[in-house]
């Protein structure tokens, strides 16, 4: 019997990975300091209060190519006049008829001076062969500022160790980023940080240019090593998103979104 | 080799061997031949191979091997020279009828001339075939005549006498039974895990995020052509949760994914 392995690194098999939005993955992941077009701001509940008017979305992949395997989502997220942002996700896992995982969120933020802040509620459930195996509930919170002129800080907490009698505690995660806009709005720049509990510090850095209407995306992962590509465009609000990421060993995955904004 | 067992164990009859890869495209210098799946030790006496109206008799007390797998071809020496000398299980079948990559017909027939499994292509249906692949059948259980029952080989030239992942599970390089996706940590999980012999075939687990986890074999294949794995990361067991195999053998690779239940 095979149980003699290699050194164990953090190990949380359920609920991980990121949201299947294209534009988000093209730039190399979620951030927690800036909200994009075509995001549906898993990296910071503030996020909420930052990105503008209506937005709603759907995403899928096919994780790592494998057979059988689907994860797709869709979000929608909205900004009053008074500052007040609220977005709602929920993202599914599936493995043929054998393995089925629900994520859900619900965020809401608010916009004070040069901060925005937010928060949020986590809920999600599993299944395999039909057998429940949990549902972890959970809490997230976080702030931006945009202190210093284009360039914006972001910091984010979330914890889905909620305990129950049915409960699926899952490691919690500290993700914290900066970004750089151009002035004209143009570009973009993101680079951030991700830690979670009992595991070790995973980096990415980002760019999307934009000229109207399209967009191209480039972005890095590091630990593991991930390289990220993408384009979109858009017309009259609505986008449609690509995105590729290739690492070592595993090889190549896609993401399509699409996605409307008021 | 499991799946014609189970199969004469549910319909009650003795489910000939079928062909799992079919080369007629090999290149200068090396012999076509066709690969067939069965039941390891079943005595071929008195088949034939035929194209449909050549018949052509496989050597007398011709069985299949321990592992089911069996290549028939014109000159099998010549074969395993062109796989550097791999000890592939091999028949040479008496005369041989030149195989058309663009439109043709092998029929495998017991020795009362029943046909045991038959397969046809053609360029109309079958479309252009990428040079020098070999045709490499999906699952045992997908229909013999039916295009998208096959595929090109991943590997230039074919995989003679082994059964790459891209056939079903429990007959691949890489493979968990449809039963066995789901694995408890503690238990017996097996995992079906062979490669070309003599080369080393290295195992991984990864998460979904590509983090490697865990190093879960690292040799020659197992000669028994599997291994079986407690679903543990050490003394750890894994979290419940999706999880991705990886095989390696040389420059290929294969995926499959297997689902961790609590224990």
């Amino acid at each position: 019997m095979i149980s003699s392995v290699a050194a164990l690194i953090c190990l949380h098999g359920a609920f991980d990975g990121t949201f299947p939005a294209a534009a988000v993955v093209g730039r190399g992941g979620p951030d927690a300091a800036w909200a994009g077009e075509g995001d549906p701001l898993e990296g910071n509940p503030a996020l909420a209060a930052q990105a503008t008017g209506v937005e709603t979305g759907a995403g899928w992949t096919r994780p790592l190519g494998l057979e059988g395997v689907d994860l797709s989502g869709f979000w929608g997220h909205a900004l009053a006049s008074s500052g007040t942002g609220v977005a709602l996700r929920w993202r599914n896992l599936t493995a043929a008829d054998i393995y089925r995982e629900d994520l859900a969120a619900l965020d809401v933020a608010q916009s004070l001076g040069p901060f925005r802040m937010g928060g949020g509620w986590r809920w999600g459930r599993m299944e395999i062969a039909g057998k429940p195996q949990g549902s972890p509930l959970g809490w997230a919170a976080g702030a931006t500022t945009s202190l210093v002129g284009s360039v914006r800080l972001g910091a984010s907490w979330e914890d889905l160790s909620g305990v129950r009698p049915d409960g699926l505690p899952q490691p919690w995660t500290f993700r914290a980023a900066a970004a750089a806009q151009g002035t004209d709005s143009t570009w973009n720049a993101q680079m951030g940080g991700e830690f979670r509990q009992r595991g070790s510090w995973t980096w990415h850095a980002g760019q999307e240019l934009r000229l109207d209407p399209l967009r191209f995306r480039m972005g890095l992962r590091v630990s593991p090593w991930t390289l990220c590509a993408g384009m979109g465009g858009v017309w009259k609000g609505a986008m449609i998103d690509y995105a590729l990421e290739d690492g070592p060993n595993l090889g190549l995955q896609h993401h399509g979104t699409v996605s409307w904004r008021w | 080799m499991p799946a014609p067992f189970l199969l004469s164990l549910l319909f009650g009859t003795t489910v000939g061997p079928l062909f799992t890869e079919i080369q007629a495209d090999p290149g200068s210098g090396v012999p076509e031949w066709v690969e067939i799946d069965g039941l390891g030790g079943q005595d071929l006496s008195g088949w034939t191979l035929d194209d449909g109206s050549t018949f052509r008799a496989l050597p007398d007390r011709t069985s299949l091997p321990e592992g089911g797998v069996l290549v028939l071809s014109r000159d099998c020496v010549e074969l395993r020279g062109a796989w550097s000398g791999a000890s592939i299980a091999c028949a040479t079948t008496a005369g041989w009828n030149s195989l058309s990559s663009d439109s043709d017909a092998v029929v495998l027939r017991d020795a009362a001339g029943v046909v045991a499994d038959s397969v046809r292509w053609n360029h109309r249906t079958w479309g252009d075939w990428p040079a020098g692949r070999s045709r490499e059948r999906i699952s045992l259980q997908a229909k013999s005549c039916d295009p998208a029952s096959w595929v090109a080989s991943t590997l230039p030239g074919g995989t003679p006498g082994w059964i790459p992942a891209s056939v079903s599970p429990g007959f691949a390089t890489l493979a968990l039974a449809p039963e066995r996706r789901a694995v408890v940590p503690g238990e017996d999980n097996r995992i079906d895990l062979s490669a070309p012999p003599g080369q080393r075939v290295i195992l991984e687990l990864y998460d979904l995020s590509r983090r490697r986890i865990a190093l879960l074999w690292n040799s020659t294949a197992p000669p028994e052509g599997w291994i079986s794995w407690d679903a543990r990361a050490g003394t750890r067991n894994l979290p419940p949760g999706l999880y991705v195999l990886l095989a390696r053998c040389g420059a290929d690779s294969r995926k499959a994914w297997v689902a961790v239940e609590k224990p």
